[in-house]
């Protein structure tokens, strides 16, 4: 326990020394452009040969159930942003978060179905590590892109490694933790893991077809995209608010 | 001192609870009339693909503030060039948008737009709130659509889906070209891609 809480507050320490102020527009640097270019390349071939063609396939499943996937997996996903709500203060999503999913993890049959919006509990924005981190004014750090698992920044990449210890899903899986008394086996994390990546992948076919086909840059607008929706969601906005207006408005020397 | 305070305070609550954005229902009502216009395009059974992206292409020249976004997409850089490097790069970048939004646009055939509100930043710039709907996948877009209003017209200047801005996207990716290969090396790969569209 006391070695485990070691670990969090070297790495603590270590992103707290790289911390910077939080805003819109903020420059990332490369940690490694030539690697992260190359893994980029490597993760390229391995969607074009692997995920895509399912993504392709899954595409075909009728609306409704890929609507009940989509909805299971948010439910077990919301395992992570529990304890990320609570982290940055936000009772009021933890709340909404926990009953949520005590709603639909019973009567919507394990998150298949969604009871709980009809109920009138909104879904609360998303939450992990990485984010937690953001809201607690941790910068980003440097933009770097790893075989498999994709671009990610030493802040995300962090947040993404203690976010096992902090995902009951995975406690209950592939660690030790008991779920009402019984072990669950560990492979529903690899299908719960895989299943999100493909229905991710699904919903952005068309979109990623059309970036793939105008970019002069492809890797240049996937960095940019990704870094976008990481400061986004760590703003917890959806939209162009924050983004516009104020000093930082990079339109107001464009006349 | 304590006056002082009362004095700030009664200030502040008389300036702030009044303190909303305007809004600009001229502008909604373009957003709205540009989203029609381009699904009047879209569904015309007949003409053909090659007819439709003409009209698509005038749309995007008459409604777009194409100047104003290309300079903005050459970020930085845009001081390090001379008036005739600005003007071959306003060129090329007219048409190289021009392709990639008809481009885009052919995928929008399928979706109804709806105007939420919008937002005055100041005199000369609106943010138009808009949601997309997929009727083919049952997806809902936030839009966010940057209009520029000067000489009694409306421009669009950005487009921000689901808080991700298009226009930003654009400039680092010309930034990345601009850093690792120069500009030369940019206007080239401007001139492959409207050959190749």
């Amino acid at each position: 326990m006391f070695k485990r809480l070691g670990i969090i507050a070297l790495i603590l320490t270590f992103l707290s020394l790289s911390s910077q102020n939080l805003r819109a527009n903020e420059k990332i640097t490369e940690c490694a452009e030539g690697f992260s270019r190359a893994m980029f390349s490597f993760n390229m071939g391995l969607d074009k040969v692997i995920i895509k063609p399912i993504a392709q396939l899954y595409s075909f499943l009728p609306v409704g159930v890929r609507e009940s996937i989509n909805n299971a997996l948010l439910n077990i996903e919301s395992t992570v942003s529990f304890p990320n709500q609570i982290l940055q203060g936000n009772f009021n999503d933890a709340g909404l978060t926990l009953g949520r999913f005590l709603i639909n993890s019973t009567v919507g049959i394990a998150g298949i179905f969604d009871p709980a919006s009809a109920l009138g509990l909104a879904k609360p924005n998303r939450e992990d590590f990485g984010q937690t981190f953001g809201a607690w004014g941790v910068g980003q750090g440097c933009y770097i892109v790893l075989p498999v698992l994709g671009p990610t920044t030493p802040r995300d990449g962090v947040g993404r490694a203690l976010g096992i210890f902090g995902d009951y899903f995975y406690m209950v899986t592939v660690g030790d933790t008991k779920f009402l008394g019984n072990s669950v086996e560990e492979h529903w994390y690899w299908y719960e893991m895989s299943t999100d990546v493909v229905n991710f992948r699904a919903q952005n076919i068309k979109s990623f077809e059309n970036l793939e086909k105008n970019s002069l840059d492809l890797y240049a607008a996937v960095k940019s995209l990704y870094l976008q929706k990481r400061e986004n969601l760590v703003r917890n906005a959806k939209s162009s608010d924050g983004l516009y207006g104020g000093k930082e408005d990079d339109w107001k020397d464009i006349k | 001192m304590l006056k002082k305070i009362l004095k700030s305070l009664v200030l502040f609550f008389l300036i702030f609870p009044t303190y909303t954005f305007a809004t600009d229902t001229n502008a909604e009502l373009f957003v709205s009339k540009l989203s029609n216009d381009a699904k009047v395009i879209l569904l015309n059974k007949s003409s053909d693909n090659q007819a439709r992206l003409k009209q698509l292409d005038g749309l995007s020249l008459n409604n777009v503030d194409l100047d104003a976004v290309a300079n903005y997409t050459l970020g930085e850089y845009r001081q390090k060039l001379s008036d005739g490097e600005k003007s071959t790069f306003n060129r090329l970048f007219k048409d190289y948008f021009v392709k990639n939004v008809s481009s885009k646009l052919n995928d929008f055939a399928d979706q109804d737009l709806k105007v939420l509100g919008s937002k005055k930043l100041n005199e000369t710039n609106i943010v138009v709130n808009t949601k997309i709907f997929s009727k083919k996948d049952g997806q809902e877009i936030i839009v966010d659509w940057r209009i520029y209003f000067s000489n009694n017209k409306y421009l669009v200047r950005d487009l921000v889906v689901e808080g991700l801005s298009l226009a930003r996207t654009q400039r680092e990716e010309f930034a990345s070209i601009l850093v690792s290969k120069g500009f030369p090396e940019l206007v080239k790969i401007l001139e492959n891609y409207i050959k190749s569209n």
